[in-house]
């Protein structure tokens, strides 16, 4: 085989796909001749030429008649009495050193199977609208201010028509959200996922309906289409069709008989839209007149519907003409329209204003990269164990060699082994999926079948994962042990294990590992304090023993005042208030500010809310300046207005008493000035808000009870103001949330992200534990004879434990000075997005250090202690 | 097989390159292998052919019955293959002779030309 000088020989490629492809019976003469040819042709040609010639000839020796078929072809890459003996050794092997090979399992699998979760998550995430059949040409209406920049999601009435009339083509869907009561034989039923629509909901999205003709269901007044869960609810098992229910609606006060036209399937859990009960926009229309031709009020959710993806570009450059056409010359530059494809609407909204979308594509990416980072963990693990333990298959490769076995066979061995490992791990991994799947669920609050486990997309990633893994995780492994000269091999083990390049891989490995398990903590560490930061700051009120009380019914809203005297005298109640806005609160009204005419020019916004005189007091939020209301003085009901510091920061006052500003048209006088306090969460700046005593019966009016109980007996105050309510309205039941949990609430998806990153982080550093477990059982082991014969010539506990746990006390130390900056430049990115944030000290990433470093001791420590008062008799007695 | 019934069809003439392989198998009976014939060819007709050509050739030959194979030695240069040995078969010796026959008929009957 090595007869002639390796640069004389035919191209190895060539004759390996010669090899491959020809079948038996000619491949010999073939290849012979080829050969013969080639070494004639070598010493008239150049070498490079004669090469070239032969590949050429190869090619066009394989005529079809002398291919292989495919069956010899497969039997030709897979001897199948070798590869069973390569699975009956691996077997063997598995078992002979079940220790290894259960920690290897152990890592792999819950690798594997914290990976699946992830996917899973991730694949959820991202299937969010895709099955509607028009989803690619579907774009949700977002307004924009050109100037500032922000963005809103509702639209107002008229630019449906608007939109109609200037582009012909499209077909736009709008949904009015809006509260409602329904009456039903005595019972009542509060439905918040009500929507006015009409028949283009049903062509622009794929919602199919069970019963009802989706083009006629809407199109008639007083109409309704119920989803089957509510349908379930209030008929049980009767055809509820044709039926007529006494719908309450809030908002507009008035009673409507509607008809039920049709019964539609449930939203799936990943759709963005999610609805109850629909009714025909026509009567929405007509119960809202006033609003038909007013610009300003955003109350739709539309989305329309375009023939082809070129029309974005040309819609929206007529955009402006449009805006001024209708709205008057000039407003083109305050207010622009934005499409916002459908599939970007769940993951890619962060920057648009609402509340009801929870989606994050930041999430989707975080999480993918712990899952890959887990893997990685894993099959390092695998690598690092297999390596270290090449001492004691050393001997075996040997005795292979030796007998024959070629280094491609000995390749072949080892993949099978890692392939067998990863095999089972995934069936292990598996079966763990499917038992913690409810706790999964629970952890992400999201629906997901199980059933998806089970389908060719998933099969086909988890043998994807398999090939990775087992690939990955073997071939190195795989290549060291059989590069092995034999004769070294048999020789004395330990002489490998101090082959520099493998030590030298699997100490980068370990750091590489480690490196991760500190970025991960690093994370949770700074992902917890933040939110910890964020729950516990001080909003600029007293939150604590406050609850509010939603006062939904509009007959209700106009005896506002004699409700707040009542449960004023309830026994606890220590102040009572009333407010337009719940606390916390997304702030429903935002009105035009001004106060010179460069402001007017700017077209600023100022939240608005309408509260009583004692609202400060209740909930404890000081004056900087100036008066409370007095509703004594008439003037402070009509004319006055409170603004918060952000608002007089804002226009740059160094006092705003007295002055006069424009809000919403109309001139008020700034009678005080209150310290900013947060009316939804620390996620958010406190904005411009101006405060002011409101009459009954505007949209703006009070419509929340703001009520400071005292801390004892809580349970009868509530029960108390409970009674009065019943007094009161027949309509609503009586409804509460204490303000301290509504705002924790709040933090609800931060919170959820913080256990999913926190839960994945510990698994992932607790696998590189027990892969640190392993290496350092095997490193006790091979140096159980250097320890002996120290501790005969007298060597201290002390100097044996710090011998044998100075090594990965370094590789940790090499881990954490390449992690640790990492890990604060990535958070501290990562904490930009909150306003209000925590600085990533370096003693978090110096706490991250010192965990990781107390973990792998704990890990170590019990290892190196047994080794360090082990009997060295037991050691040396064999020698 | 396909090839086989293709093979078949084409009957049992005798192709022009196909008589110049098997006359050299018959000059070297036994002896005569890929490389072997692929030289001679070479030197006496002085026509570049590729090794491809010659086994494609000697394989129709063989399906004709007009040559037999057998497994021959091998050596270093032809990385330790072994060697297919052709020699004719009767029927081999008989399809050139009936080849040669009809040319010299034809040859007989062509007038004398003046160039």
């Amino acid at each position: 085989m090595h007869g002639l000088p390796d640069n004389t020989n035919p191209p190895k490629w060539a004759d390996t796909l010669l090899e491959l492809c020809c079948a038996d019976r000619f491949l010999e003469e073939i290849q012979g001749d080829l050969h013969e040819w080639f070494h004639k042709t070598v010493e008239r040609k150049s070498l490079r030429k004669a090469k070239l010639l032969y590949a050429l000839n190869v090619l066009r020796s394989l005529k079809t008649f002398r291919l292989r078929s495919l069956q010899s072809f497969i039997l030709f890459i897979i001897d199948r009495t070798m590869l069973q003996n390569y699975f009956k050794v691996a077997i063997r092997n598995v078992f002979n050193h079940k220790f290894f090979s259960l920690i290897n399992l152990t890592g792999l699998t819950f690798g594997i199977a914290s990976c699946l979760f992830i996917y899973f998550y991730v694949k959820n995430e991202l299937s969010y609208d895709s099955f509607h059949q028009h989803k690619d040409n579907i774009y949700r209406v977002v307004q924009t201010n050109p100037k500032t920049g922000t963005k809103w999601r509702s639209a107002p009435t008229p630019l449906g028509p608007a939109l109609h009339n200037e582009f012909p083509g499209i077909v736009m869907a709008s949904m009015g959200e809006d509260p409602v009561f329904v009456e039903l034989q005595g019972s009542k039923f509060y439905e918040p996922n009500f929507y006015w629509t009409d028949s283009t909901f049903f062509d622009v999205f794929s919602f199919p309906l069970k019963s009802g003709n989706p083009s006629k269901a809407l199109a008639e007044p007083n109409c309704i289409v119920l989803t089957e869960k509510i349908a379930k609810k209030y008929f049980k098992d009767e055809n509820p069709m044709g039926k007529v229910i006494n719908v309450k609606i809030y908002d507009g006060d008035k009673i409507l008989p509607m008809k039920i036209t049709g019964i539609a399937e449930d939203p799936p859990p990943n759709s963005h839209i999610q609805f109850d009960i629909l009714g025909s926009m026509i009567s929405g229309l007509e119960l809202y007149k006033q609003f038909e031709n007013h610009w300003g009020f955003n109350w739709l959710k539309s989305y329309v519907l375009l023939e082809s993806k070129n029309d974005v570009e040309r819609i929206k450059s007529q955009i402006p003409d449009m805006i001024d056409k209708y709205l008057g010359e000039g407003f083109s530059e305050q207010k622009g329209l934005y499409f916002q494809p459908l599939k970007e609407v769940y993951l890619h909204s962060k920057d648009i204003n609402n509340k009801d979308i929870k989606g994050s594509i930041e999430y989707v990416y975080i999480f993918s990269i712990v899952g890959i980072f887990i893997l990685a963990i894993a099959s390092i693990n695998f690598v690092n164990l297999s390596t270290a333990r090449l001492t004691v298959r050393g001997k075996e490769v040997g005795v292979r060699k030796t007998v024959g076995a070629l280094k491609s066979d000995l390749i072949k061995q080892f993949l099978s082994e890692s392939f067998l490992l990863a095999l089972t791990s995934i069936l292990l991994a598996l079966i763990l999926v499917v038992l913690l799947w409810p706790f999964f669920i629970e952890l992400i609050e999201k629906e997901i079948a199980l059933e998806i486990l089970f389908s060719w997309e998933n099969l086909t990633a988890l043998l994807i994962i398999l090939f990775i893994t087992g690939i990955l995780s073997g071939t190195y492994p795989a290549f060291i042990l059989s590069a092995f000269k034999p004769i070294n091999a048999l020789k004395r083990a330990t002489s490998l294990s101090k082959r520099g390049n493998t030590n030298l891989m699997r100490r980068l490995l370990v750091i590489f590992q480690f490196g991760i398990s500190i970025f991960l903590i690093v994370g949770s560490l700074v992902i917890y304090s933040q939110l910890n930061y964020m729950i516990k700051s001080d909003l600029g009120f007293e939150k604590d023993q406050l609850i509010s009380v939603p006062v939904e019914d509009r007959g209700l809203q106009k005896r506002i005042d004699i409700l707040k005297d009542e449960m004023g005298k309830v026994q606890g109640v220590e102040k009572i208030t009333a407010s337009g806005e719940s606390l916390p609160s997304f702030m429903n009204n935002t009105w035009s500010f001004s106060w010179d005419e460069a402001s007017e020019e700017a077209k600023l916004g100022i939240d608005v809310v309408a509260v009583d005189s004692d609202y400060f007091e209740t909930i404890g939020v000081k004056l900087k300046e100036g008066r409370n209301f007095n509703k004594s003085f008439h003037t402070d009901s009509a004319r006055s207005f409170i603004l918060n510091n952000a608002a007089v920061k804002r226009i740059g006052w160094a006092s705003a008493l007295e002055k006069e500003i424009q809000v919403g048209g109309r001139k008020r006088k700034v009678i005080g000035v209150v310290e900013d306090f947060h009316h939804f969460s620390l996620k958010h700046n406190v904005r411009s808000t101006a405060y002011f005593i409101a009459p009954p019966g505007n949209r703006v009016s009070n419509d929340n009870l703001i009520i400071k109980v005292s801390s004892n007996d809580m349970v009868k105050t509530i029960e108390g103001l409970s009674d009065v309510w019943d007094r009161f309205s027949t309509e609503q039941v009586f409804d509460f949330k204490f303000v301290d949990d509504a705002y924790d609430q709040t933090y609800k998806a931060d919170q959820r992200f913080f256990m999913i990153f926190g839960f994945f982080s510990v698994i992932g550093i607790l696998i590189a534990c027990v892969g640190l477990f392993g290496m350092v059982v095997h490193m006790t082991e091979q140096r159980s004879r250097e320890v002996s014969i120290r501790k005969v010539l007298g060597a201290s506990f002390h100097s044996i434990v710090v011998l044998l746990s100075k090594e990965f006390t370094r590789l940790i130390a090499f881990a954490f000075l390449i992690a640790g900056p990492l890990a604060y430049i990535s958070t501290d990115r990562w904490l930009q997005q909150y306003p209000h944030r925590i600085d990533v000290t370096i003693w978090i990433v110096l706490l991250a250090g010192l965990l990781a470093f107390l973990i792998s001791w704990i890990t170590i420590g019990f290892n190196t202690i047994k080794a360090a008062i082990a009997n060295p008799v037991r050691y040396l007695r064999n020698e | 097989m396909i090839g086989k019934y293709e093979y078949n069809m084409k009957g049992t003439n005798l192709g022009e390159f196909e008589e110049l392989v098997l006359l050299v198998v018959g000059i070297s009976n036994g002896e005569a292998y890929g490389i072997s014939i692929l030289e001679e060819i070479e030197q006496r007709t002085g026509r570049l052919v590729t090794v491809s050509t010659i086994h494609t050739a000697l394989y129709r030959l063989e399906e004709k019955r007009y040559v037999s194979s057998e497994m021959g030695g091998a050596s270093k240069e032809r990385g330790g293959r072994k060697k297919r040995l052709y020699s004719i078969t009767a029927e081999g010796h008989q399809a050139l002779m009936n080849a040669r026959a009809i040319r010299e008929e034809l040859w007989g009957l062509m007038p004398k030309l003046n160039f």
